[in-house]
């Protein structure tokens, strides 16, 4: 059996994570247990969230961000 | 026994960590949830003008639904919907040239502060800072005090309904979606796609998404504020309809796309990084605010103190054209184990080419405290520099207007060279530079059964002087405010999964089913949950409508009739033409024991309506008068929106066979919504409170009884109903009660297969009339202004259709429509007739 080369991306992933001292290990997927909760989330609260980045955009230049579109005037 | 069932675990856990990328393992395929909040500024420093106007607050709600088609296909359903009202600034000036000022209403009774955008007789020294001229002496001080002005708006609403489809495969998935934006003068409508692809055992991820988003302007100026506004500037942009009316047009679309990576770093990190673009072109200017220009024209003889005359004129902002906008966002999550907490970091660089470059770091820490309880402490820190046309206001150092004479001795008069003004300006102080600064707090929990609750709140403050770097504008632009929300979400899937582990809830549900099949949707009060312990979660909407001629009694009415009698014995100057209202309302339900349902009913409400001049109606008074203001403002169409009354009962069982029982239903409406709403000061008038319709609450204690009979014979159900709304207080402290209600109500359903009914609902309503009238400032000008034009007797036919779902992963959701139609109508005094009404409602019961 021949090892696939790293392709492009993998070779991104590997520099992206050198951007953190911790480095990536390799996580087995029984080990994944802590990440899986639902604090662990990167969107943990999503609700609350759309109504403070709609309140924010209202308040502040730099709104955006995303790629969702949407949202209107927000004219006052 | 016990290693078999770890390692079954063990494998469960592990094919589910295997099969969801890690980004996405905790969001749930099918859930509903419900959000409302509510956002306020705080007063605003206007130095020695104080404003009695009300600092700007938003209400907000929000649906979201999110389901399974197949294995592989979901669906989103997201509504939103915000309604707002109170005062922003609309430009910013020296405090010397009097931009606020109180208007006097009554001996030692002072109003709101009208915007003065125009000052044709100010001061500056030499180096053209302001000049603050002593009333008494008449000695001139420099006084470089920057102040905003202040306008305040009537309530205006915004909705937004978006779909989503998305697909997922093994290891990516793909959105695509849709939605649309509708507000009275700004309309907008987007789609995007976005998607996910999953690697290196779905430890790493790539997100990317795009997006367009095209968007129409249709402003019409502050009719108060537009004379003083100099709109040569602005080109064709600003049209005059025939009521005088100025509108001001514009089209604007956005580009924008994403690529992001998330990264597992070890067992309880994880890290993402994502960047973002997006290209704007079209009218991005704010129709509402203004630039101040103070013109001076440097060739004038100085006074005699060396005071330079000059006049300040106000401007529409104008901002360029075309903006390309980029954001750098990095996202790390790390899992404290000795708390079983986890941490959140965010950092968000953003640069724009209008010049401004933003900081945003936030940290969350989530502390769960067991039995499903969650809190979680925020901060954040914002921080701008100013766009490069932001100025607190400009100076052009010409003469606004000045009069020579040609060689003949004629008086010239030239007015000022707009093209001396720079391409762009803007004084809003969203473009200024400043940092801002909130905290907050959110408690979370989740009960066994998929439920969860979650309420926050956090405080916002905003500063020149919290600017990264100091730098920011001047303490006037400061101000706080808070936003709160409380939001409820039932995850479906975990719903379903309770039920098919416990017999005794799923029984129950086929039960609360069985008897709930033909109810139409317009019903309420009509079932019980019959084991302690068992919970009901339900939304309903409810649209109704008014239009058509004018009705007195059971007949229409001719306009000079109208004129005549509905006013009497004043004059009617108008009548509605149009109202509808929008009613959200969630259901929920407790069992505490098997013989008590406790039920909660918080409701959400916005309201609508246009009037119309009517024919032969006297001549209107002139707009420096308050009647006149008023009904020069009819011909604009009201909004009203926010928190309605919260509906608290209890019900019993107290009759009940196999196939027949009989409910009791006792409790009210506590008055939380808003019934003192009032219309924005118009043509420096106070137009006092807004019609009676169109307040949000009854504003009274209200008592609802209600007794209900169902009963069901093989495939056909049947029930009746009947209840009333007596008011518990003679007014309300605006004034005034709504009249008593009595409701007969009876309906016949049929099953045509076990998770599809029809019906068919009569109903009887006999409303009393308004009782007592506003104290305080209210002006007369229309039909809707008479209490006796309010309540009557009402036949209507209901045709409604249900559906429940048997069996999947939704078994147990019901849903039902009703379409309520009018056909009786016998008005007390004058009213437009009714067009009908639909109800809509989702339940769960578990």
């Amino acid at each position: 059996m021949k090892a696939n080369p790293p392709t492009p991306f993998k070779k991104g992933a590997f520099f992206f994570c050198l951007l953190f001292l911790s480095g990536c290990s390799s996580v087995s997927p029984w080990e994944r247990g802590t990440l899986a909760k639902s604090q662990m989330s990167l969107e943990p609260a999503p609700l609350q969230n759309s109504l403070r980045t709609h309140q924010y955009g209202s308040r502040e230049a730099a709104s955006g961000g995303g790629a969702a579109g949407g949202g209107g005037c927000g004219c006052y | 026994m016990a290693v078999i069932k770890k390692s079954k675990t063990l494998r469960l856990l592990t094919a589910a960590a295997l099969a969801l990328p890690l980004t996405t393992i905790y969001a749930s395929d099918e859930e509903a949830s419900f959000q409302y909040g509510h956002y306020e500024d705080g007063a605003r420093n206007l130095f020695n003008a104080q404003s009695g106007l009300k600092p700007i607050q938003v209400d907000s709600i929000q649906t979201n639904t999110k389901l399974k088609l197949s294995d592989r296909v979901r669906l989103a359903f997201n509504y939103t919907q915000d309604t707002w009202s109170g005062a922003t600034p609309i430009t910013t000036a020296p405090l010397a040239f009097g931009g606020n000022r109180q208007r006097q209403i009554a001996a030692n009774v002072l109003s709101g502060a009208s915007p003065y955008l125009q000052n044709k007789n100010v001061f500056v020294d030499s180096q053209f800072n302001p000049l603050q001229q002593d009333a008494k002496t008449g000695k001139f001080t420099k006084n470089t005090q920057l102040v905003h002005t202040l306008s305040s708006a009537s309530p205006e609403t915004r909705k937004q309904g978006d779909l989503r489809f998305g697909y997922d495969w093994d290891e990516a998935s793909l959105d695509v979606g849709a939605g649309t934006s509708a507000e009275n003068d700004y309309n907008s409508s987007f789609g995007n796609v976005g998607g996910r692809l999953d690697f290196n055992q779905k430890l790493t991820s790539v997100n990317f998404g795009a997006s367009y988003t095209a968007s129409e302007n249709e402003s019409m100026l502050d009719h108060d504020a537009a004379p003083y506004i100099e709109k040569s500037t602005f080109g064709t942009k600003v049209t005059s309809l025939p009521n005088g009316v100025k509108l001001l047009t514009g089209s604007k679309q956005d580009w924008a796309g994403s690529l992001g990576l998330t990264q597992v770093l070890n067992k309880s990190a994880l890290v993402e990084g994502s960047v973002s673009y997006t290209t704007s072109n079209g009218y991005m200017a704010n129709p509402y605010k203004t630039m101040a220009v103070l013109f001076v024209d440097p060739t004038q003889k100085a006074g005699k103190d060396g005071q330079l005359n000059g006049s300040m004129l106000a401007f529409l902002e104008q901002r360029p054209e075309e903006r390309q906008q980029w954001t750098e966002n990095l996202r790390y999550v790390q899992h404290i184990d000795a708390l079983d907490a986890a941490l959140h970091l965010d950092y968000r660089f953003y640069h724009d080419d209008w010049g401004i470059q933003a900081h945003t770091i936030s940290g969350d820490w989530i502390q769960p405290l067991g039995d499903g309880w969650s809190m979680t402490p925020r901060v954040r820190y914002y921080s701008q520099n100013a766009a490069d046309f932001y100025a607190p206001y400009l100076v052009s150092k010409q003469a606004a207007n000045k009069v020579t004479f040609d060689a003949g001795g004629n008086p010239v008069k030239t007015d000022y060279n707009p093209k001396l003004l720079p391409q762009n300006y803007s004084s809003d102080y969203r473009l200024s530079g400043y940092g801002a600064l909130s905290g907050g707090l959110t408690v979370t929990k989740k009960f066994a059964k998929g439920l969860e609750i979650q309420a926050g709140a956090e405080y916002y403050t905003h500063a020149g002087s919290l600017k990264l770097g100091g730098g920011g504008e001047g303490n006037y632009t400061d101000f706080d405010g808070y936003l709160v929300n409380a939001a409820l979400k039932v995850d479906l899937a975990a719903l379903s999964i309770a039920n098919s582990n416990h017999g005794e809830h799923s029984q129950h549900s086929q039960h609360a089913h069985h008897h709930g099949a033909g109810v139409p949707a317009g019903v309420m009060f009509d079932h019980v949950l019959p084991n302690a312990g068992d919970v009901m979660v339900g939304y309903r909407y409810m649209y109704a409508n008014q239009a058509g001629n004018t009705q007195n009694g059971l007949n229409t009415v001719a306009d000079s009739a109208l004129v005549n009698q509905a006013c009497a014995p004043q004059k009617c100057y108008v009548t509605p033409s149009e109202m509808s209202m929008n009613m959200h309302m969630l259901d929920l339900m407790f069992a505490p024991t098997d013989w008590l349902t406790l039920m909660l009913m918080p409701q959400f409400m916005d309201m609508h309506m246009t009037m119309r001049p009517l024919d032969g109606a006297p001549a209107t008074p002139a707009m420096t008068t308050a009647l006149g203001a008023a009904i020069i403002h009819a011909g604009h169409e009201h909004t009203t929106g926010g928190v309605g009354d919260t509906g608290m009962y209890a019900l019993f069982n107290v009759f009940k066979t196999d196939a027949q029982q009989i409910n009791v239903s006792l409790g009210g409406t506590a008055p939380t919504g808003d019934a003192e709403i009032q219309l924005r000061d118009t043509h420096r008038q106070d137009l006092g409170f807004i019609h009676y319709g169109m307040q949000l609450s009854s504003g009274t204690w209200d008592f609802k009884p209600a007794v209900t009979y169902t009963g069901n014979i093989d495939d056909w159900s049947f029930g009746t109903q009947l209840n009333g709304t007596k008011r518990l207080e003679s007014h309300n402290k605006a004034g005034f009660a709504l009249g008593d209600i009595f409701q007969a109500i009876t309906w016949g359903s049929y099953s045509w297969t076990n998770w599809l009914a029809t019906s068919v609902r009569g109903v009887y309503t006999l409303q009393g009339s308004l009782q007592g009238a506003y104290r305080g400032v209210y002006h007369q000008i229309g039909v809707m202004d008479y209490g006796r034009n309010y309540g009557g007797r009402f036949v209507d036919v209901g045709f409604g259709i249900n559906a429940s779902m048997p069996n999947g992963s939704l078994q147990g959701n019901r849903v039902s429509f009703e379409w309520l139609q009018p056909v009786h109508d016998d008005v007390n005094g004058c009213q437009l007739p009714r067009e009908g009404a639909l109800s809509a409602t989702w339940s769960y019961a578990f």
